[in-house]
């Protein structure tokens, strides 16, 4: 069999119902609720951020099509020729169970009356057979759709190379593979328990990335090609949330069955990460920390506002139960020493802890301060002292942080200052999600985006006086290298007390173990597939070697090292049947749109109706493949405030005072979700008046 | 598993067809329709090209992307259109309505074609004994009609019937080119826009809802300038679809105020020295430009038309007019491009005539990736006009054009307040748009309706659309002894009718050259191939008037031609269909060079893609501004200043002629207050109107994707199937109102009331609301329209009649309280 699928361009398609109507007027559909292509119209937002969105959508004839397993009467069968889903009328009663399991809306009844036959796309079986492809594919005026062969459509057509078919989108996207589907399942079920055990499959640390993942697997959630995508980290963090309130019941030792010690220098997500799965496997494994206490940059980089240390330490101790030896004060100069005390395999997760250096004049002034030693200070209990006025200078997670810190710290005005845009959805846009920005701006952090640093103004003394900006035109290429223009001309200049340097760290050769490669970069050079460095047995992994500067990516590091060190101690091929575990990945486009609910703390209600959102597409496994509607830019200036006080008023020739059009501009942009009709996707309306109402276009 | 799935299409015969149900795209998609015992049962899109291939795009050379090698396919409407021939609505004979009843109950009795023919010859001959010429009426400038009345010795008509009539005056007083033949004037093309421009920005245009071609192509043709990194910009009141799905940007503007905005883009390309000095100089009729400029920088009048001065009126705000007007003077060649919406106001031709200066400013007129001056293109001059396909001589009675045709209610009601002095007839003559000798008014007596679809059968125009109020044209209705009406279907408008007569479909039944009109952004000549035969006892609209022809003692050929007998009818359809075909063949083998297909194959699919034939995409223009030759007007220049207008004493004059000579066809013999060279006021009925303080909402009413104005109205493939009809209503004016989605609601005004249910929303600014054009009139007891046709609250403004009916007015919301029926 071939299995055919659909590719979908919401990017192109206006709602015309063209495909709709071609469809039912060649299958002799008459009127009325029955469409087996559906156009789905809803809107979000007030002026000025309107959001008019449309799905179009036949039935994805899923590899696992979940309908026919529902089915009591086996009324419906995967065809074998296209992999076409189809239905036989003399089998089907009726009974919904299709409609119920499918979490597309794909069966069609053409009442509500029991017992009606379903009736559904059956991807123009008939013209297939001659040759011909599926009318509605050919009808759309907008040519935003297209149908084939599945492997070249996802080939052709798929974001980003996710060409592995047949695993739900979240888990592709991933750096450490881990599939959300399944837990998202359990806590739509109300089972947060199970989940969160389904999900300690893959990693411990369900709380800590549920505060702070980038969580790239929502980027490509299926449901977030065309609505809101689902919040899986927020979902992650209900799970851990439910259990560490209540208390987590400690884990039961796993039983050594290996005899090859390992050792494991570093413990930060990666570190950690790889310990909970050798250990797993029944190895001795010992982590080695530097540091007084661990969790690396966990710990020691992110505020305790935003990952409170009783979570992290909870997580850990959870890998400790499992088996982890974890050893605190204890840097590892020879790896030399750690093999002749009998370690038979290492993996190295010492990090990245020393700031880079921008080279601008001013730099080495007392005031200036680099933000992850300001961090790993205030994040360790330690005193710091800040002027009133102090500029971070970074748009990326860790300036966000530290201006925030700072802000907490007592600072009475910190100022952002970072060469990227607002607009997340250009090329030179911030680092930070757009999340972390708003929230930053909430405590208080003034943003100015579009500003490089041009020197650091200091007093003869050698203080910091504040810092000479130029504008910045542009920070990336076309293609994303790094490679920022300034208007040199257009200068200004902001008094502040300390500056906060925070355009990202390096390795620090100091803290790593001495006999191996380095890269021209300062990163141990290793295997991208199995992150074996130049020394026989060692492994390295995170931001040491280069990784992805996130938690998850670490974890993803950790997991592949561990994978890596016992295919080498049970003498197997490294490499073979893996992908990269260090992915040069392009810089993501954030999410389309925040999540329904707001993001943090969930009840179980909110919990259960988000998980419910989830498309189950790691299940069904959909032949479609989809591409979103294209971001907005702003071509010209256009400042909407003014312009509603523009609207508001009238200007007759008389020159009479005439009643203005609105009386407060916040009426305009206020949230009217009451009173409005269409807020959200119904895929499964409830009834076929419900339906009709959901799939008509208001002209 | 092929058991499971019956092939319903086994055995059909295929037809490739086109569509003509006069919507913009005019008759360039094409059909493959399946035929079965008599019947059409189904349609596929075209597949001529690109077989079998979804996105077009991707598997086209950029050459032949540009040649439009592309598969026209039809819309939603088209793509259901067949089914509607099957309607319940559908007229299969002669109707007479039934003694007794009254008009617009609908009830009617069928009887013979003869019976009907020999009742109307009679009507019509004792109204022309009776009451005079000037007693029978027809109210659209109908050719078919015309012809008649100048051979029968009687009958007055309309003049102008195109939504675009105020953008046709100012071509005609711009370029000289008539308003009647777009291939002097048109220009600007979705190929041109695609190869050549570097941005876009639209005004009042949502090409996801209109026809430019094709279903949506100019559409898709936008996006795919988009996906090439065209910054493209949606000026709109509303958040279309076109704005979410086209736009990078979307700018909303205060309805009727976009003169305003280009006045002050034209101020900012003055100030900072972005116009085209050059190009003004070569082909801009100097005075006109004086004129134009003087306004523009307060000269005139001491106003400054400064972005600032134009914020205030379109709420656009001056630092975003600024950097519009820097944008398309810099990142040339910008595609500016001003849809009808604009000019279908008050003023609506000073709309269009300063669009034109703007483009001439920028010497975009014939600039490849320009746009339009004015009128969207392409059009060249196949032979065929706009309309292809018949012909006939006219006869020696001078038929007199006595109203705007949208405003022949108000010419019938209004004569009572001339008869008795209340009204002068100068005030009568301005305000129902007179274009005949003024000695004629004291005859005018209409008495008789005669409303045939003709050439056209499917007349769109109706009471329910384009008119100035539905109410009036109801009492001008019941103010005649007879009216007569000829369409395929059971039009609202019909039901006011004494007899019927039942035409052929034109786009299944009619075989004919279907050449697109000039609204679009591409061109085809394709055909109709007459699928099936008509039902029932209809026939072909061109017949009857043959038959009715015969009746009032004139020879039918001098109506048509090629008439010899009734049996020969078909045949002499089709002979006159081949001579207009070998006109149009021999147009491309002289002027291109190419061989053409013979007229079997071109009907059996082999339709003409006047694309394929030129080197480069179309632009327009190309006469004057590329060989050199001069404008077709006085100065042989782009005139923005009109001395005719300017001219007090040729004012009431009952037609006027441009310099060469031509009639200016849409201006009637007093233009109002119409001033020479465009200027700015605040729109009469509009955002700024005091009378804003009784009806505080702007109604304007866009075309609906799922209608051709009335067509397709009560049709269960479409409404409440696919779409709904409400009134669009901003989140503020509703919450103000206490109104919340699917409230039924009153929208009324001095007009009419309509009762609909509402569509919360903000797509739509704050003051505006929304209903879209055409519908159906339904007079509920209380003579609240329940249908809510748009026209039911449009008209009352008299200053001038040159823009055809408005398509906005001033009203006001409120929570419908009454019984729900």
């Amino acid at each position: 069999m071939t299995q055919y699928g659909f590719f979908i361009d919401l990017s192109r398609c206006i709602g015309c119902h063209g495909c709709v109507i071609a469809c039912k007027q060649w299958h002799d559909i008459q009127p009325g609720p029955t469409k087996w292509m559906r156009v789905y119209q809803w809107e979000k937002g007030a002026f000025p951020n309107i959001d008019l969105r449309m799905l179009t959508i036949p039935c994805f004839h899923c590899e696992k099509p979940v309908c026919a397993e529902a089915c009591p009467n086996k009324a419906i069968i995967k065809e074998e020729k296209y992999g076409a889903v189809l239905v036989d009328p003399e089998k089907c009663t009726g009974e919904r169970k299709c409609f119920e399991a499918c979490p597309y809306g794909a069966p069609q009844f053409e009442n509500d009356a029991p017992g009606t036959k379903m009736t559904k796309c059956t991807m123009c079986f008939d013209r297939m057979e001659k040759g011909d492809k599926p009318i509605c594919v050919l009808s759309c005026s907008m040519r935003a759709l297209e149908f084939g062969p599945l492997d070249e459509i996802r080939k052709k057509y798929n974001p980003r190379g996710l060409e592995s078919a047949g695993a739900p989108a979240c888990s592709v996207s991933c750096p450490a593979g881990i599939d959300a589907g399944g837990y998202i399942k359990l806590i739509a079920e109300g089972k947060a328990k199970e989940g969160l055990e389904v999900f300690r499959q893959a990693a411990p640390f369900a709380g800590v990335l549920g505060r702070v993942c980038a969580h790239p697997c929502e980027v490509d959630c299926l449901r977030g090609q065309f609505d809101d995508a689902i919040s899986i980290c927020t979902l992650k963090r209900y799970m851990a949330d439910s259990e560490f309130k209540t208390g987590r019941v400690k884990a039961v030792p796993v039983k050594r069955t290996r005899q090859d010690r390992i050792a494991i220098i570093g413990s930060g997500p990666a570190g950690l990460a790889c310990a909970y799965d050798l250990v797993r496997q029944g190895y001795p494994v010992t982590i080695f920390e530097a540091a007084p206490q661990t969790g690396g940059l966990m710990r020691y980089g992110i505020p305790e506002y935003r990952l409170p240390k009783s979570v992290l330490e909870d997580e850990i101790s959870y890998v400790q139960e499992l088996g982890a030896e974890l050893k605190t004060n204890s840097r590892v100069e020879k790896l030399e020493d750690l093999f002749s005390q009998g370690y038979k395999a290492a993996f190295i997760a010492t990090g990245a802890w020393q700031s880079l250096k921008m080279g601008i004049p001013g730099e080495e002034a007392s005031g200036v301060l680099y933000a992850i030693d300001f961090l790993k200070q205030a994040n360790s209990g330690r005193k710091v002292k800040l002027g009133k006025r102090v500029a971070v200078i970074g748009g990326g997670s860790v300036a966000i942080d530290a201006a925030r810190v700072a802000k907490r710290l007592g600072a009475e005005e910190v100022h952002l200052i970072c060469l990227e845009c607002r607009d997340f959805t250009s090329k030179d846009r911030m680092l930070a999600q757009p999340e972390e920005v708003t929230e930053a701006e909430k405590d208080g952090v003034i943003v100015h985006p579009c500003l490089g640093l041009k020197r650091i103004l200091t007093s003869k003394n050698n203080r910091v006086l504040g810092l000479e900006t130029m504008a910045c035109v542009s920070v990336r290429e076309r293609d994303g290298k790094f490679a920022p223009k300034y208007k040199e001309d257009e200068l200004s200049t902001l008094k502040v007390g300390n500056v906060i340097m925070a355009i990202g760290q390096m390795v620090d050769k100091s803290t790593v173990p001495g006999g191996l490669e380095h890269t021209a970069l300062g990163t141990v050079a290793v295997d991208p597939v199995t992150l074996a460095t130049s020394m026989k047995g060692v492994f390295a992994g995170g931001d040491v070697a280069g990784g992805g500067a996130d938690v998850i990516s670490a974890i993803a590091a950790g997991k592949g090292a561990a994978v890596s060190i016992d295919r080498y101690l049970s003498g197997k091929d490294l490499k073979a049947g893996r992908r990269p575990v260090i992915a040069s990945r392009s810089l993501k486009p954030p999410l389309r749109k925040k999540a329904y609910a707001p993001l943090g703390e969930w009840d179980e209600k909110t919990a259960i109706e988000q998980a419910n959102r989830c498309l189950n597409c790691g299940i069904t496994i959909p032949s479609v493949v989809f591409r979103p509607v294209d971001p907005k830019r702003e071509i010209v200036p256009w400042d909407a405030q003014k312009a509603l006080e523009l609207w508001q008023k009238r200007h007759p020739d008389s020159g009479e005072a005439l009643p203005d059009i609105f009386t407060d501009i916040s009426e305009v942009t206020r949230d009217a979700s009451d009173i409005m009709g269409r807020k959200e996707l119904k895929l499964k309306p409830r009834s076929t008046e419900e339906m009709m109402f959901c799939t008509t276009d208001d002209e | 598993m092929a058991q499971l799935i019956v092939d319903k299409h086994e055995g059909t015969k295929t037809v490739y067809t086109a569509c003509r149900c006069n919507c913009g795209g005019n008759q360039q998609c094409v059909f493959k329709a399946h035929v079965k015992d008599g019947k059409i049962i189904a349609v596929e899109p075209d597949d001529r090209y690109n077989k079998n291939v979804g996105r077009e795009d991707e598997v086209l050379s950029e050459k032949d992307l540009l040649k439009i090698k592309l598969q026209r396919r039809p819309c939603v409407i088209g793509l259901q259109f067949y089914r509607w021939l099957y309607h319940p609505d559908r007229l299969l004979y002669p109707l007479k309505r039934e003694l007794g009843s009254e008009r617009g109950e609908g009830k009617y009795v069928r009887i013979s074609w003869d019976e009907a023919l020999d009742t109307i010859a009679e009507k019509l001959q004792g109204a022309k004994q009776k009451y005079g010429p000037y007693s029978i009426i027809t109210p659209y400038a109908n050719e078919s009609a015309e012809r008649l009345f100048s051979h029968f010795g009687a009958g007055v008509t309309g003049w102008g019937w195109c939504s675009y009539d105020a953008a046709r005056l100012m071509m005609h007083m711009i370029t000289g080119g008539k308003g009647w033949e777009p291939a002097s004037w048109s220009s600007g093309s979705a190929s041109d826009m695609l190869a050549n421009t570097k941005m876009i920005v639209l005004w009042g245009s949502d090409a996801t809802v209109q026809h430019q071609g094709p279903a949506h192509m100019f559409a898709w043709f936008i996006k795919m300038a988009r996906e090439r990194g065209k910054p493209v910009i949606i000026i709109d009141p509303r958040y279309s679809a076109a704005a979410q799905v086209l736009a990078d940007q979307w700018i909303p503007i205060k309805p009727g105020t976009d003169r305003a905005m280009f006045m002050a883009m034209a101020y900012v390309l003055f100030m900072e020295n972005l116009w085209d000095k050059e190009f003004v100089a070569r082909y801009v009729e100097p005075l006109g430009f004086q004129k134009w400029q003087e306004y523009v920088l307060g000269k005139a009048d001491g106003v400054p038309k400064t972005p600032e001065w134009a914020e205030v009126k379109c709420a656009v705000p001056a630092e975003t007019i600024r950097s519009i007007a820097r944008m398309v003077g810099t990142n040339r060649p910008a595609w500016l491009y001003c849809h009808f919406a604009v000019s279908r106001k008050s003023d609506g031709e000073q709309t269009v005539g300063s669009f034109a200066a703007l483009q001439a400013m920028l010497g975009y007129w014939g600039t490849p990736g320009a746009g339009p001056a004015m009128h969207p293109g392409p059009f060249r001059p196949i032979p065929g006009g706009e309309f292809s396909g018949w012909s006939g001589v006219p006869g020696d009675f001078k038929v007199p054009k006595v109203y705007r045709s949208h405003y022949w209610a108000e010419s019938v009601l209004m004569l009572d307040k001339v008869r008795s002095g209340e009204l002068s007839p100068k005030d009568y003559m301005r305000m129902t748009g007179w274009r005949a000798k003024p000695d004629i008014l004291k005859d005018y007596n209409p008495k008789v309706m005669f409303w045939g679809g003709g050439h056209k059968p499917h007349a769109t125009n109706s009471l329910v659309i384009c008119c100035n109020s539905s109410n009036n044209q109801v009492k001008a209705f019941n103010r005649m002894e007879f009216f007569v009406y000829m369409h395929s279907f059971m039009h609202p408008t019909a039901k006011y009718a004494d007899i019927i007569l039942p035409a052929r479909d034109w786009t299944w039944e009619e075989k004919g050259i279907a050449r697109s009109a000039s609204y679009g952004t591409f061109e085809a000549v394709n055909w109709c191939a007459g699928v099936v035969d008509p039902p029932g006892e209809v026939k072909s609209g061109v017949w009857a008037y043959c038959k009715l022809a015969e009746r009032l003692g004139i020879d039918p050929k001098k109506f048509f031609s090629y008439y010899t007998t009734d049996e020969n009818w078909e045949s002499d359809w089709e002979r006159c269909q081949r001579d207009a075909y070998a006109q149009i063949k021999e147009y491309f083998e002289t002027k291109k060079g190419v061989k053409l297909p013979s007229f079997e194959e071109y009907s059996m699919g082999k339709f003409i893609n006047p694309d394929e034939y030129d080197e480069k995409p179309f632009t327009g223009w190309d006469e004057q501004i590329k060989e050199g030759k001069p404008f077709k007007t006085g100065s042989g220049k782009i005139e923005l200043y009109s001395r005719l207008v300017a001219d007090e004493s040729q004012r009431g004059k009952s037609e006027h002629y441009d310099p060469l000579g031509h009639l200016i066809d849409n201006l009637p013999a007093d233009w109002g207050d119409m001033t020479p060279s465009p200027t700015y006021r605040a729109m009469p009925r509009g955002m700024d109107d005091p009378l804003t303080k009784k009806y505080p909402l702007m109604l304007i009413t866009p075309h609906s994707r799922y209608r051709v104005h009335y067509l397709f109205w009560d049709y269960k493939w479409l409404k409440d199937h696919v779409y709904r009809h409400r009134v669009w209503i901003n989140t503020v004016d509703a919450r103000a109102r206490g109104i919340k989605d699917g409230d039924m609601i009153k929208v009324y005004n001095d007009r009419g009331t309509v009762v609909m249910p509402a569509y919360v929303t903000s797509r739509i600014m704050p003051g505006v609301v929304v209903l879209h054009s055409g519908g159906k009139v339904i007079h509920d007891k209380d003579g609240v329209d329940r249908g809510a046709g748009p026209s039911t609250l449009l008209g009352g403004e008299f200053n001038s009649c040159l823009a055809p009916a408005r398509a906005t007015n001033l009203v006001q919301v409120e929570k419908y309280t009454g019984e729900n029926k």
